[in-house]
């Protein structure tokens, strides 16, 4: 098989793996013997998603050893298993799923079945109610378990972790409620005061921080107003429509204004930096630090330690955000890329620098990937009449 | 006195990577040897934690010392005194102190270490849309492609034999962040309720995972331990401030009485003695090209807005000017106020947008699947007046990011233009070809 064909491979195998992974923490050992004699008797049916097996207490700890160690079996099998037609089954796998674990439990079982292997019972053997207690290995082996599904909502944190946990929590509470004293305050802020006197006299209005989280601000902003811009060119039916779009495109303006004003200063300042630049920083080249916070935060330096979260409500939210945060990855790099590949392939076509053969498609190569991001071709077509 | 337990206090609350000995700290309002050199190995730990980036060599310290001076000098540190400190190490220690009080305040540096480093027992995930690390890891990158004389011929197939994959790469990741989506909704929804702290509501894979096999989460649970410690240390040393604040301000009075102050008049003519030279400087030079650029995309809008509010006044004014009894009889001065408070409204909107936002936080954050009701109570059923989580909401990340997006977008559009017109340029200059543009 091509490189190609063994990355889409490997791919494929860690897709799966990883659904394997899903897979084991459904195939959860009995921990606490508190839980299980309770859900033996429960799991006993077979839901119609989902594996569902029934457990067998007795055999307790020594079963789930060779549970894994078929699904190990099965996992490191799988991997020949993978044939050319499996990859086409690739959708499957990645697709969102409706129910529970279905989906990839069963594509697993497909690619596990066209090897036909006998762990691929997996599934379908629990359909029988009681697993005859016959040989672990080998034989259609029902791993007894029960669904992350049925029983997720009453799992528990094991003690020693909830008590750290717990203890943590706290103190990050009190430390984010923990207020500055006056006292503090004020000394602070007087040595501050006097230290700043012995600064350099005339310091630029913007650190080099500032001026670099001003510019991340307004990166987006001509963006954004082209946008209002856009909306507001449509023609407008009626009197107040067509003065309220008046407005708007004044307030525009004024914004436009002051951000090109903001811009100025933020030049000056970069120039007065340099100026103070102490004459080593060159090599340390770009000191951006990574994701320094702004210096409004540094009054609020407590609200830091309030416990970060970020809440999404639905399955698709939350893919979208996933999706987003690569294509905006994506853009940066390609941006980064097409400035290199300018700066590299037009003095070549420029100064012809080429043997002369290869002009024709040496061009549309590079407009196919500068102008087109390589996606599309433009057609060249030899100027007959020329002659 | 109640100095060195502040001291102390305040060693134990910086990160176990970059935590002093009380001693240090003393050897270094005392101009103690080796007292310098320390600090700056300090300094230097500190600062990376924050910044980020490739940790120089533990004897480097010609290298960590152009660092914390780089650093100091980007959060606006402007004692000419640290900057002239020699670059083996040897001496300084006072200054050195006084810069690291100063970055106590400015940067909170506690608060924010002890953010950054927070044990993670939760799926984390960043929401912010700065520029990913990639300009760092490429300067080990280029380690990798090899080198091109000027004399070789590379064959621009390759090249795109090489975007091709770089395309392949980019889906093939997407299709596994979705997979993980998928998996990660799953776990959440499926332990929903079982998480005794209520804002979270539900386990987190590590948690999930924790539940099954919690003999390999020792580590976990020895690093929530010694954090809170830390936290705990925080707690201390925000009781004895004031008194540290004090002692730094004896270090001040002693170097003015010490320090002369003709060297600063010398560091002035120094200073603006270099030339400006933002060519030679990347952070410079990178800076201003961004400048340049969002300068003229703002001017072309200004200039667009200006053809456009000339004519559309014109226009106005000709259709007011025959109508205006009408128009006051039907009330219109009244009706024009109201439209004059929306859009106002409207643009306000557009100016909190612009205007740098002081909740936007960097650095990770744990994902959470929550309905849409609000959870009324916090976690520990007390009330408290702010809350105890900052919480970001999906919705409003991806309405940001989409804001970037379309930025970002505008730009490679505006660059492959550019390109298009310098290749039309160039195709005039070949002979014999047309291009006939898809």
């Amino acid at each position: 098989p091509s490189p190609k064909e063994l990355e889409e491979l490997e791919l494929l195998n860690k897709a799966l793996e990883k659904a394997l992974k899903v897979r084991k923490i459904i195939l959860k050992t009995p921990l606490e013997a508190q839980g299980a004699t309770g859900e033996k008797s429960a799991a006993v049916k077979s839901s119609s998603k989902g594996v569902a097996c029934k457990q067998r207490s007795s055999h307790g700890t020594a079963v789930s050893a060779s549970d894994r160690g078929a699904c190990a079996a099965a996992e490191s099998q799988k991997t020949p298993v993978l044939s050319r037609s499996a990859l086409n089954q690739q959708q499957s796998v990645s697709v969102g799923d409706s129910a529970g674990g279905k989906n990839s439990v069963a594509a697993g079982r497909q690619l596990l079945d066209a090897g036909k292997k006998s762990c691929g019972s997996l599934g379908e053997s629990s359909r029988k109610e009681n697993a005859p207690a016959e040989g672990v290995l080998g034989g259609s082996t029902s791993p007894c378990t029960v669904t992350l599904q049925e029983k997720g909502r009453q799992l528990k944190l094991p003690l020693p972790y909830w008590k750290a946990y717990s203890r943590n929590s706290r103190a990050w509470e009190r430390c984010r409620l923990c207020q500055t004293s006056a006292d503090a305050a004020a000394a602070r802020n007087h040595f501050i005061e006097r230290i700043q006197t012995t600064f350099c006299s005339p310091m630029p209005a913007f650190s080099p921080a500032e001026i670099e989280e001003e510019l991340k601000v307004l990166q987006d902003v001509p963006s954004l107003l082209s946008q209002y811009v856009e909306a507001e060119t449509a023609d407008h039916p009626t009197l107040q429509r067509e003065y309220e779009s008046l407005l708007t495109l004044e307030g525009l303006q004024t914004t436009v204004s002051q951000c090109l004003h903001k811009l100025q200063l933020l030049q000056t300042a970069v120039e007065s930096q340099m100026r103070l630049r102490p004459d080593c920083a060159g090599d340390v080249g770009s000191c951006s630090p990574a994701c320094v916070p702004p210096r409004g935060q540094t009054c609020d330096g407590a609200g830091v330690l309030a416990v970060p979260l970020l809440c999404y409500s639905s399955f698709q939210e939350l893919r979208d955000l996933f999706a987003l945060k690569l294509q905006v990855s994506m853009l940066h790099q390609e941006i980064a890329l097409q400035k290199v590949m300018m700066a590299e392939l037009l003095p070549v076509l420029e100064s012809q620098r080429y043997p002369e053969a290869s002009a024709a498609q040496l061009y549309r190569a590079t407009y196919t990937q500068l102008c087109e991001g390589g996606k599309q071709f433009p057609v060249l077509v030899r100027d007959e009449l020329a002659d | 006195r109640a100095l060195p337990a502040a001291v102390g206090a305040l060693c134990r609350a910086l990160p176990p990577r970059a935590r002093p000995a009380p001693d240090t700290l003393r050897r270094a309002r005392f101009d103690r040897p080796q007292a310098s050199l320390d600090f700056w190995r300090l300094l230097y730990a500190l600062l990376k934690q924050i910044h980020g980036g490739k940790w120089a060599e533990s004897d480097d310290i010609d290298n960590q010392i152009r660092f914390v001076k780089s650093a100091l000098w980007y959060h606006g540190y402007g004692r000419p005194e640290l900057y002239r400190l020699p670059s083996d190490g040897s001496a300084g220690s006072r200054e050195l102190l006084l810069a690291f009080s100063w970055l106590l305040h400015r940067l909170s540096l506690l608060e924010q270490l002890l953010a950054r480093n927070r044990v993670k027992t939760g799926d984390e995930t960043s929401v912010c849309t700065c520029e990913d690390d990639l300009l760092n890891s490429q300067k080990g990158l280029t380690e990798i492609v090899p080198e091109y004389g000027p004399e070789d011929r590379v064959d621009v197939r390759y090249l795109q034999w090489l975007n091709g994959r770089l395309r392949f790469q980019w889906r093939s990741l997407h299709a596994q962040h979705q997979e993980q989506c998928k998996l990660l909704h799953k776990i959440h929804l499926f332990t929903s309720g079982s998480h005794m702290d209520q804002t979270l509501g539900h386990f987190s894979v590590t948690e999930t995972d924790l539940v099954r096999q919690p003999e390999n989460y020792k580590q976990l649970v020895q690093l929530l331990e010694s954090e809170t410690m830390q936290l705990e240390a925080f707690l201390e040393w925000k009781q004895l401030e004031p008194v540290y604040w004090q002692w730094m301000e004896t270090v001040l009075d002693n170097m003015a009485e010490e320090g002369n102050p003709c060297e600063s008049q010398d560091a002035h003519v120094e200073r603006s003695g270099l030339p400006e030279v933002t060519s030679c400087c990347p952070w410079a030079g990178s800076l201003t090209e961004h400048i340049d650029r969002l300068s003229r995309d703002l001017m072309a809008l200004r200039d667009q807005l200006q053809k456009l509010v000339t004519h559309r006044k014109a226009a106005w004014c000709e259709k007011v000017k025959t109508r205006e009894e009408e128009l006051q009889k039907e009330g219109f001065p009244a009706t024009a106020r109201k439209i004059q408070e929306s859009v106002e409204l409207r643009l306000q909107d557009l100016t909190y947008l612009c205007a740098p936002r002081k909740n936007r936080a960097h650095g990770l954050r744990r994902l959470v699947l929550r309905s849409k009701h609000p959870v009324s109570k916090s976690g520990w059923g007390r009330s408290v007046s702010q809350e105890p989580v900052s919480a970001a909401g999906a919705a409003e990340v991806i309405g940001e990011l989409q804001v970037r997006e379309a930025s970002l977008g505008r730009e490679l559009k505006q660059l492959r233009e550019e390109c298009r017109r310098r290749l039309d340029g160039i195709a005039e200059g070949l002979d014999g070809v047309i291009c006939v543009t898809p």
